[in-house]
């Protein structure tokens, strides 16, 4: 059993943390969240299956469309729900966020249906056995992807040119502008790139949740758990936070009870803000005099 | 017809009016100082020229164009560059990422060079990370960094804060020679005498007004204004006075 | 005649003419049956299949004269979009409103449940098509108003208990079901019916809805020595536990209440859906009686399903088509729309109807209001995404 609940722990943690990557990114640059992303997940899930069952696309252009129509979704977002209330220094867009992300799941409730569909998929059909535990291939697959996309983000902002703009803004985006970076369109593509992450997650994990317009809402917000509890201003940090979440989520689940889940993740929540409220690699914020 | 001309310029901050009916001109080769207390309204005057906020009236010029509410990263694009006060340099990235952000808006890096010769000292730390430079080094690189920009026209929001007497005057060095490299410089400070010294004209500003313009030398030697303004300098460097 | 007495025939006259044509216009009104079912949204299709076994019905008994001497019947739809203050709503329109003889009820037993009091209040009867919480009928009303033909849970969990220690002698079961009140009260039953056959069952694992991998649950009672597991699930939920059990490698077989019957089970779970076995009130499949023969016909040239396979939750027009006939058969017997004579009428059915599902002789009494009971039930079986009869 440890190992069933390994693997599927450290499966769904590696997209928790991938989701909350995309809460960091628009944090960062911006300051401000998309509270949306459960909702990108789902987009991204409903557009592969689509593209791949419906349309019977092969799998790379599945997976192309899915992170364009993801990364649009972001624009959308950004377009109606922040950059109206970028400047005006309210919180006005936590709540459009929030609205936005309501609209999308009843549109795909209109459109795709309320029923869940299965996304098939070769690696999910005929489970391996590891140490005497089964486990689906798929399973095995989402965090490595996961991983590699993380560090895929990673090298972006650290090393390419693009990537250091992004990080001048975060950092200071009055001095940014002054540089010469377009600031509106450095918050669209953040959010463009935080949509496209939680869409790739949706496609990993489509086969194994299968498609719904509800799934995507409570991994929103256990990703933004794990984006509190890693540090919203660490990439580094949710990421481990986001493996801690999914494996503590998953044994609990499988030596106390499933009904224990939830209230464990989110206890976890609670007392991180209470005792580390910066999370596990964000920066005591220090007093500037 | 100046480089940069302002016209009645009105600036609020909420319901404030920080900046009451501005007019200035700068030449194309001149420094021009705009000196004046505390909360005369000099940093917004430089924000709102970078594009940073904007106007509720008035208008800005440069180079014949209008450039009245445009955003920072236009005006950049336009030929003025700000370094801003408190430097606003990416601590969290290395002197060359700085620099090479700063040459953004010029979609060349050649200035680089160029830039390294008039400041030495952060050739050989340029991949060290911007935070860990001293207060002096940071004042150069936020200087370069604003010439990697290769501006008709510099602004320089209080480039002496934070600085000892020494680095001080090394930093109004600099100043003098990018006029001479054909660079214009708008200047803002609290340490009115240094600034005039090596301006050309100055403006003084109070309580978002321009009550006294002319000459630097003129200023420099105008009892009310040397009584009001060109006291002592401010006893805070930020930086205990290290050699940068 | 002089002018006054020609005056009186007259007025006279026109009384009769009066109260014949009240009595012709009270002839031909329309013998209103409400429909409170979901009609939209994800349990649409149950709420539509209940809605075509009224429609054949009614169809077949006005084409025979009707009721009460040539009233049509006719079909009164509302949705109560599984919302239960919806259903309470809808019930009373139905009933002040609309002036239904007698309401059917769909698939949510917590809209049901809810609409109880009101039927009771407007004295109206209600005949529950879909529903199987046991409190519906056992409602500890009297007179009660609310009837059924449909699954019972107390008599589901009595059938499955049944079927898996005489079909399929296990000994050892364990329970698996959703963390609802739905699955609560199965939880109920079937310890309940195991333990009156000396049997208790090794484990009791829950999950809840959206969860997408049961293993540890399924581990644990492999780790108990379980032979059955007993499934309280909805599809997307039952999909995922048959894709968990598969993980596991558990060969173990999976007996199930009737919420996989949903059509997305096979697609979700793939060729994995293959042997579960669960209960329904009737099938499709296989040799139909005359009464079955006609309502696939009916279903072919009205609504266009092609054959069985096509006949989408077909629980619900199965029990809504015998249930509509009980409703005529009830009227007929009052000879009059009026509540509290129909439902006396349901409760003391003379006669016999050889309806779909069964035989009906004496379908309710005062102490039972379900039609059907485990005698009634058969088992099916998920084979190559259809459901097929199990021998």
């Amino acid at each position: 059993m440890g190992i069933q609940l390994l693997v599927t722990g450290l499966a769904l943690g590696s997209m928790y943390g991938l989701v909350a990557l995309g809460y960091h990114i628009t944090w960062a640059t911006s300051r401000t969240m998309n509270f949306s992303q459960g909702q990108a997940v789902m987009a991204g899930a409903v557009v592969a299956y689509g593209l791949h069952v419906a349309l019977g696309w092969p799998f790379l252009l599945t997976l192309l469309g899915t992170l364009v129509a993801s990364a649009l979704f972001g624009v959308v977002i950004e377009r109606l729900a922040v950059r109206p209330f970028f400047r005006s220094a309210s919180l006005a867009w936590l709540l459009a966020t929030i609205a936005c992300g309501t609209i999308a799941e009843n549109v795909a409730m209109l459109t795709f249906g309320k029923d869940a569909r299965a996304f098939p998929s070769a690696l999910a059909t005929r489970p391996v056995l590891i140490a005497g535990a089964g486990v689906y291939p798929q399973e095995l697959l989402v965090p490595v992807v996961g991983l590699a996309l993380m560090g895929g983000v990673q090298f972006f902002y650290h090393r390419t040119f693009y990537g250091k703009q992004l990080k001048a803004v975060a950092y200071n985006p009055e001095a940014a502008g002054l540089m010469g970076i377009h600031i509106p369109r450095a918050v669209m593509t953040a959010y463009a790139l935080s949509a496209a992450l939680a869409g790739a997650a949706g496609l990993l994990l489509a086969p194994l949740l299968n498609v719904a317009p509800t799934m995507g809402t409570i991994i929103g917000l256990k990703a933004f758990a794990v984006a509190i509890i890693g540090g919203l201003d660490s990439a580094g940090g949710i990421l481990i936070a986001g493996f801690l979440y999914g494996l503590i989520e998953s044994f609990v689940a499988g030596y106390v009870s499933t009904g224990a889940r939830e209230i464990v993740g989110f206890a976890v929540v609670i007392a991180m803000l209470v005792v580390r409220p910066w999370g596990l690699g964000g920066a005591r914020p220090t007093r500037r005099v | 017809m100046s480089l940069l001309d302002v016209g009645d310029l009105w600036v609020r901050h909420g319901q404030i009016e920080v900046l009451r009916g501005v007019s200035l001109a700068v030449g194309g080769e001149e420094i021009v100082a705009v000196i004046g207390p505390n909360g005369a309204g000099k940093t917004t005057l430089l924000r709102t020229l970078a594009g940073v906020l904007r106007p509720a009236r008035g208008r800005i010029t440069f180079a014949g164009r209008e450039m009245t509410g445009r955003p920072s990263w236009e005006v950049v694009r336009a030929g003025v560059a700000l370094v801003p006060e408190g430097r606003g340099i990416f601590a969290d990235q290395t002197v060359r990422d700085n620099l090479m952000l700063g040459a953004l808006s010029r979609r060349s890096f050649d200035a680089l060079d160029a830039v390294l010769e008039r400041f030495p000292a952060l050739r050989v730390r340029l991949d060290t990370v911007a935070g860990a430079l001293s207060g002096g080094q940071q004042q150069m690189l936020a200087l370069a960094r604003g010439l990697m920009a290769r501006p008709r026209l510099l602004l320089l929001d209080e480039p002496s804060l934070g600085l000892a007497p020494k680095l001080v005057r090394e930093t109004f060095d600099a100043v003098r020679r990018i006029r001479e490299q054909g660079v214009a410089v708008l200047l803002v400070e609290q340490m009115g005498l240094q600034a005039l010294e090596i301006a050309d004209r100055g403006y003084v500003l109070e309580r978002g007004r321009i009550v006294a313009e002319g000459p630097a030398r003129d200023l420099a030697s105008d009892r009310r204004v040397i009584a009001a303004y060109l006291g002592a300098p401010r006893s805070r460097p930020r930086d205990g006075g290290g050699s940068p | 005649m002089r002018f006054g007495q020609r005056l009186l025939w007259v007025l006279v006259g026109c009384i009769a003419a009066t109260l014949s044509a009240s009595d012709l216009a009270a002839q031909s009104t329309p013998v209103k049956i409400g429909l409170a079912a979901a009609m939209s949204g994800g349990s649409a299709a149950s709420g539509e299949a209940i809605r075509r076994g009224l429609l054949i019905a009614i169809d077949e008994v006005n084409a025979k004269g009707g009721v009460l001497g040539g009233r049509k019947l006719e079909l009164v739809v509302r949705d109560d979009e599984g919302n239960p203050t919806k259903g309470v709503t809808i019930a009373r329109e139905l009933v002040e409103r609309e002036r239904v003889a007698a309401v059917f009820g769909g698939l949510h037993s917590t809209v049901a449940l809810a609409q109880v009091p009101v039927w009771h209040e407007l004295k109206t009867p209600y005949v529950g098509a879909w529903a199987a919480a046991t409190n519906i009928t056992r409602n500890g009303h009297a007179p009660n108003y609310v009837f059924r033909v449909s699954g019972n849970d107390d008599y589901v969990d009595k059938f499955l208990v049944g079927y898996a220690t005489e079909r399929l002698r296990k000994a050892k079961p364990a329970l698996l079901l959703e963390n609802t009140p739905w699955g609560q009260s199965n939880e109920a039953g079937l310890t309940k019916w195991f333990a009156d056959r000396g049997l208790k069952t090794v484990g009791v694992e829950k999950f809840n809805w959206n969860d997408p991998d049961m293993s540890p649950q399924l581990l644990r009672l492999r780790q108990q020595g379980a032979d059955l597991v007993v499934l309280v699930a909805n599809a997307p939920e039952g999909a995922q536990v048959v894709k968990s059990k598969a993980k596991t490698g558990w060969e173990v077989p999976v007996l199930s209440h009737w919420g996989i019957s949903g059509g997305r089970f096979p697609e979700l779970a793939g060729e994995l859906s293959d042997g579960v076995v669960f209960f329904q009130t009737y099938s499709f499949f296989g040799s139909q009686n005359e009464r079955g023969q006609y309502v696939l016909r009916v279903l072919r040239e009205k609504f266009n399903v092609k054959g069985p396979e096509e006949v989408t939750a077909p629980v619900g027009t199965a029990n809504a088509y015998d249930g509509m006939h009980l409703v005529a058969m009830a009227i007929e017997q009052a000879k009059a729309t009026d509540g509290p004579k129909v439902r006396d009428a349901l409760e003391n059915l003379q006669g016999e109807y050889r309806g779909l599902i069964k035989t009906y002789r004496r379908p309710f009494t005062s102490e039972q209001h379900d039609a059907l009971t485990d005698q009634d039930y058969l088992m099916v079986v998920w084979k190559g995404g259809k459901i097929v009869p199990v021998k």
